[in-house]
């Protein structure tokens, strides 16, 4: 898939942040992931973190917390934030598929900023 | 008005019909036990009353051919909701609508895979997410002005 320069700085800042939430959580790198479909034409960037688990008692008060903390750090950049559409799913949901799976048109973070298959290390 | 012309694009009082049948053809495939088709029925439900919102927004009998895309945050946006979706106010809204969306892009797998791959778990998740207020995406839809 070819991006554009501000296709890539955009989702390499929303990755950066998710890293530093996935750090201020305790998770090391392995323990959860991030896939990326972005669209250019319309403008949006879908973003799935899969994790064993997330803070917070339901799927709404986890998603907030994720949302929360991308929403401060890009409070000076509220277009990019709008363009974020997220989603959390558990490694467990993913295996389990169906409506869970990762489709296709997904890709890891990291393969799809640097080109190169993902080690999950 | 030309005949050829009168052709182009579906008009709104059909599609104003049609969201509402789909709905309550994907609530009888659910309650038949047919989960995938429950879904991408309810996922064309949802497409089509975006169509409607957007006619209505821009004054329109009948949708333009060009929007008869199946991007739901295209259809969204179009239909002038995007940024609302993203207001404080609209949060549990937007994190069902996120999941809705990505779940969207599942439909060719819906077409061409068979039943077994959609629990009822998932069909009934899907279907509280669509349509059960106050934080359903087709009640809060209704909602707009």
């Amino acid at each position: 898939m070819a991006l554009s320069t501000a296709m890539k700085n955009a989702i390499r800042r929303v990755v950066q942040i998710l890293r530093a939430y996935a750090t201020a959580h305790g998770w090391q790198p392995g323990e959860y992931q991030i896939y990326i479909r972005p669209n250019e034409g319309w403008g949006y960037i879908e973003v799935i973190l899969v994790a064993k688990e997330f803070p917070g008692k339901d799927y709404f008060e986890q998603w907030e917390s994720v949302i929360d903390f991308l929403e401060k750090e890009l409070k000076h950049d509220r277009p990019l934030f709008e363009a974020l559409h997220l989603v959390l799913q558990t490694f467990d949901q993913v295996a389990e598929g169906g409506l869970y799976a990762i489709g296709s048109g997904y890709e890891e973070a990291d393969e799809l900023l640097t080109g190169r298959p993902a080690t999950g290390d | 008005m030309d005949r050829m012309f009168t052709k182009l694009g579906d008009a709104l009082v059909d599609l104003e019909t049609a969201w509402q049948a789909r709905l309550a053809d994907a609530e009888a495939l659910f309650a038949a036990g047919r989960n995938g088709g429950a879904i991408a029925t309810g996922l064309y439900a949802l497409e089509i009353r975006l169509k409607v919102a957007i006619c209505k927004r821009l004054d329109l009998e009948r949708l333009p051919k060009n929007f008869e895309i199946h991007d739901l945050q295209a259809l969204l946006l179009l239909a002038g909701w995007s940024r609302r979706i993203d207001r404080k106010s609209a949060r549990k809204v937007k994190a069902i609508w996120d999941a809705i969306v990505r779940q969207s892009e599942e439909l060719n797998k819906l077409r061409y895979t068979g039943d077994k791959n959609w629990t009822h778990a998932q069909a009934a998740t899907f279907l509280n997410q669509l349509k059960d207020p106050p934080n359903g995406v087709l009640p809060w839809l209704s909602a707009q002005r």
